[in-house]
């Protein structure tokens, strides 16, 4: 009866064992399909930020990471039309700061851009213990950060060359949203002396993409898109004194005089600026940027000529505003 | 811990509690459970688990009392001369504990209240002095709350009633009655257990068994299916419609389709949640009771609301239900209605009273907002309406001979429930009363299936491949339903398959959940809708 119980229990065990080791192939198996250079297709909303991965090598000026707030107020192909440098926005919606930390190290491994602009709203997103657990795991098994790019698995694209990245974003990250919703709290900036903290470990990711950037002598800077809902002056307060601290600049665009009007320039009560909002937003942003960091202006310059072919492209998806 | 679905729960929590339940002796392992409970509730409340010590302490005690002065009330019978001096004696003792009973009870439900509706009850203090021309407001008060505060406040009550009953007896250990109250796969989300059947289950706990173990994390993954795979991906698409259908001009086909979504994602989430729970519980080798019995084969409201959140039906019949229509005032009124209306309508005007008690309170537990009350109000008509329509209907149908049992008549009843369950849930989610009758009106006066055929509703946050998914995961749903409904257990079923099968089924659940999981960049998963009550 001993023997017959204890056959059983190992039994159990080597099934138990070889249960956990064949998930792990599986997960291995998920992974080695499951990366960026897997796929081809016109960009949809959840691959945004990997579309910076796509962009040939060294060919950005400037890379601006965030969550939703950078996406819907930065146009990097109304900023080439304007003064001619190259930008991506790599940001999703309610993006942590583990995440932006881990697209900087990603970004930085193809792109040697002279300045990253680091939207500062995600520095104030609270993160749970999941957040850093689940970037260790994206580390061991791609499969957990690439999922969402199913949708667009091309079983041909399995043996191309894995440098080869081969989709990109037409609008370089930014988000078309033309819904007027005007905000209910147009004086949110009023001064004030206090001073917001940061949540919990949010200030080593930031350290750490100051590192990073500090490493690849990228400049770091840290910039505030306007958002009534999100910002306050008591947030504008910490991040000058975090900018002091790590000896980057800091742009807040709540207190600059974008021209924005609050009733018509937002699509969420103030939350984000809309495609009107984003227009004013990148134009001021485009000059600050392109005066402060010498950008290069490319629009003659042949290598370029993709850019220059990009406007078609976004007049057409940004046309329906015409009539709004 | 903000979630059961969450990796610091799933990958941390859970396998330390279930490892070191495994290596300490029987006599430790509900001690572990309790201490591991405690540290889930710290985690999650801080200090203001001070109102869950305050919970327990106070019903323990009262229970005790209660005892007590049963005790000596038999003791002092013996010494009563004649009858009416022993009716005297029950009656100053049965006074007593009702006093105590009582004073315990409001102070818990008073709390509750304080904490989750004194904003609620405030701001339209505040409109109402507004209407009324007069020149102040109260300042909106905020208090923070333990987490699961609803639920373990019901189970408090709910024991202490009973032992004032004398259904149970009151717990002298105090360790088995906290175990009761704060058990951690219960404490955030329910169900709402009752003493009777789980706290001598809970403190007598077993050592874990092989397939407690399996059948506990293949309930688990179902249930992570349901929430990451459905409702996450769902609520992209639901958000987008509930807060921008003024903005976007939708038509009330797209508010339909809203509606039904939304629900599908309350029911994935709050019932894949409790899959989690209820397995957990099931690692440990404790049954807890289910919240959901396939809730959208119901025919009717009544039978919806038997199947959907089971628990908290039971308790409100039980606790609310049952004392109103007992009570002397409604016992009279049914009395004199039955010499009017007959012995078939006679008892109604009693029974919808308590039904509306029933409904206005479920309707506020489930928020402080007038959402939540006219949802609970929606129900209550439905299901008078259905009390008063059915011995009509039932002679009707006998006169022309029409036989409800044939399929396309089940069919049909189950669709008209569905779709009246979806509109009840549109009110529930909407952002306030008025909004609520906007998309009601919306879905009345402009409805039209446009939208489905233009494409419009690949736009809204979902293309093809989201509703390819969901309807994947809504089909493996409805057919382990079906397996219920005809009283086979899938998972016994999944057992007795050859290992090669088994192992299939598991291995497509887990990568399917990897892969087609709403997770990570470009999500942002909803928080667990029941959790804050």
């Amino acid at each position: 009866m001993k023997e017959k119980i204890s056959r059983s229990t190992i039994k159990k065990i080597i099934a138990s064992v070889l249960f956990v080791v064949f998930g792990i192939g599986l997960l291995g198996i998920a992974s080695f399909c499951f990366t960026p250079e897997r796929f081809h297709t016109d960009s949809v909303k959840d691959v945004k930020p990997y579309g910076v991965l796509a962009e040939p090598e060294n060919t950005l000026d400037a890379v601006i990471f965030g969550d939703s707030e950078a996406f819907s107020a930065f146009s990097p192909v109304q900023m080439w039309q304007e003064h001619g440098f190259t930008s991506y926005v790599c940001s999703s919606a309610s993006q942590y700061i583990s995440l932006t930390e881990s697209f900087v190290r990603q970004t930085l491994e193809h792109q040697k851009p002279k300045v990253i602009f680091l939207e500062t709203n995600a520095i104030y997103r609270k993160m749970n213990t999941d957040n850093p657990t689940l970037a260790e795991a994206e580390k061991i098994f791609p499969v957990f950060q690439y999922h969402n790019l199913w949708k667009n698995l091309d079983p041909a694209g399995i043996n191309e060359n894995e440098d080869d990245y081969c989709w990109q974003d037409d609008l370089k990250g930014f988000k078309y949203i033309d819904i007027i919703n005007p905000s209910r709290n147009p004086d949110y900036m009023k001064k004030t002396k206090a001073v917001k903290k940061v949540p919990g470990s949010n200030l080593t990711h930031v350290t750490n993409i100051y590192n990073l950037c500090k490493e690849s002598g990228v400049e770091l800077v840290l910039v505030s898109a306007p958002s009534t809902i999100n910002w306050n002056y008591a947030k504008h307060n910490m991040m000058v004194k975090l900018s002091k601290q790590l000896g980057v600049k800091y742009i807040d665009l709540n207190v600059e005089k974008l021209g924005l009007n609050w009733n018509h320039d937002t699509c969420d009560r103030g939350d984000h600026v809309n495609y009107f909002g984003a227009t004013k937003v990148s134009k001021f942003f485009g000059d600050y940027a392109a005066k402060t960091f010498s950008l290069p202006d490319r629009r003659k310059d042949s290598a370029y000529s993709d850019w220059n072919a990009l406007k078609e492209k976004y007049d057409d998806v940004t046309a329906r505003s015409k009539t709004k | 811990m903000g979630s059961y679905i969450s990796i610091s729960y799933l990958l941390l929590f859970l396998p330390i509690v279930a490892i070191v339940f495994s290596v300490v002796p029987k006599k430790i392992k509900p001690f572990v459970l309790l201490a591991a409970s405690l540290v889930f509730i710290w985690t999650c409340s801080r200090f203001w688990i001070i109102y869950w010590i305050f919970t327990t302490l106070s019903v323990y005690l009262a229970a005790l009392f209660v005892e007590k002065s049963k005790q000596k009330c038999k003791e002092a019978l013996p010494s009563a001369e004649d009858r009416e001096q022993k009716k005297a004696i029950k009656k100053q003792f049965a006074r007593k504990q009702l006093c105590v009973v009582s004073l315990i009870i409001i102070a818990n439900i008073g709390l509750l209240a304080v904490l989750r509706y004194s904003q609620f009850f405030v701001a339209n203090f505040n409109i109402i002095v507004q209407k009324l021309g007069a020149d102040f407001q109260v300042a909106l008060p905020k208090f923070a709350a333990c987490i699961g505060i609803s639920f373990y406040t019901l189970q408090a009550v709910s024991y202490l009633h009973d032992v004032y009953k004398g259904k149970i007896a009151a717990d002298h250990n105090l360790g088995r009655l906290a175990l009761y109250m704060s058990f951690f796969p219960i404490i955030m989300e329910g169900p709402i257990c009752r003493y009777s059947d789980t706290a001598e289950r809970l403190w007598n706990c077993e050592r874990i068994q092989f397939k407690d173990f399996t059948f506990g994390m293949q309930r688990i993954a179902f249930g992570i299916l349901k929430k990451v795979v459905v409702a996450d991906r769902l609520n992209v698409m639901v958000t987008s419609i509930f807060r921008e259908y003024q903005y976007c001009d939708y038509d009330g086909g797209i508010i339909f389709l809203g509606a039904v979504l939304y629900t599908i994602e309350l029911y994935m989430e709050f019932s894949g949640t409790i899959d989690v729970v209820i397995g957990s519980g099931e690692i440990f080798g404790v049954t807890i009771p289910e919240n959901f019995r396939q809730p959208f084969f119901s025919k009717s409201i009544t039978e919806f609301w038997q199947r959907w959140h089971i628990t908290l039906g039971t308790w409100f019949k039980d606790y609310v239900f049952y004392p109103v229509t007992m009570s002397k005032p409604m016992k009279k009124l049914t009395k004199n209605a039955r010499k009017k209306l007959g012995r078939n309508y006679g008892p109604m005007p009693a029974s919808i009273f308590a039904f509306g008690c029933v409904w206005l309170c479920n309707g506020l537990w489930h928020g402080a907002g007038w959402e939540f009350i006219f949802f609970g109000f929606y129900h209550f008509v439905l299901i008078s309406l259905g009390s008063l329509i059915l011995p009509l209907s039932t002679a009707l149908f006998k006169k022309w001979n029409f036989d409800r049992h044939k399929l396309p008549y089940r069919i049909f009843t189950i669709v008209r429930t569905a779709i009246l369950v979806c509109i009840g849930e549109m009110f529930f989610n909407s952002r306030g009363l008025s909004e609520g009758f906007k998309m009601f009106k919306v879905l009345v006066t402009k409805f039209t299936f446009k939208s489905f055929f233009n494409g419009a509703i690949f736009t809204m946050g979902m293309d093809r491949f989201d509703y390819i998914v969901i309807l994947a995961v809504i089909a493996l749903v409805f057919a382990v339903g079906l397996m219920k409904e005809k009283g086979i257990s899938p998972r016994e079923w999944l057992a007795e398959r050859h290992i090669c099968v088994r192992w299939a089924v598991l291995f497509t659940m887990i990568m399917a959940i990897v892969i087609f999981g709403a997770y990570g960049t470009g999500y942002i998963p909803i928080d667990p809708i029941y959790a804050n009550f």
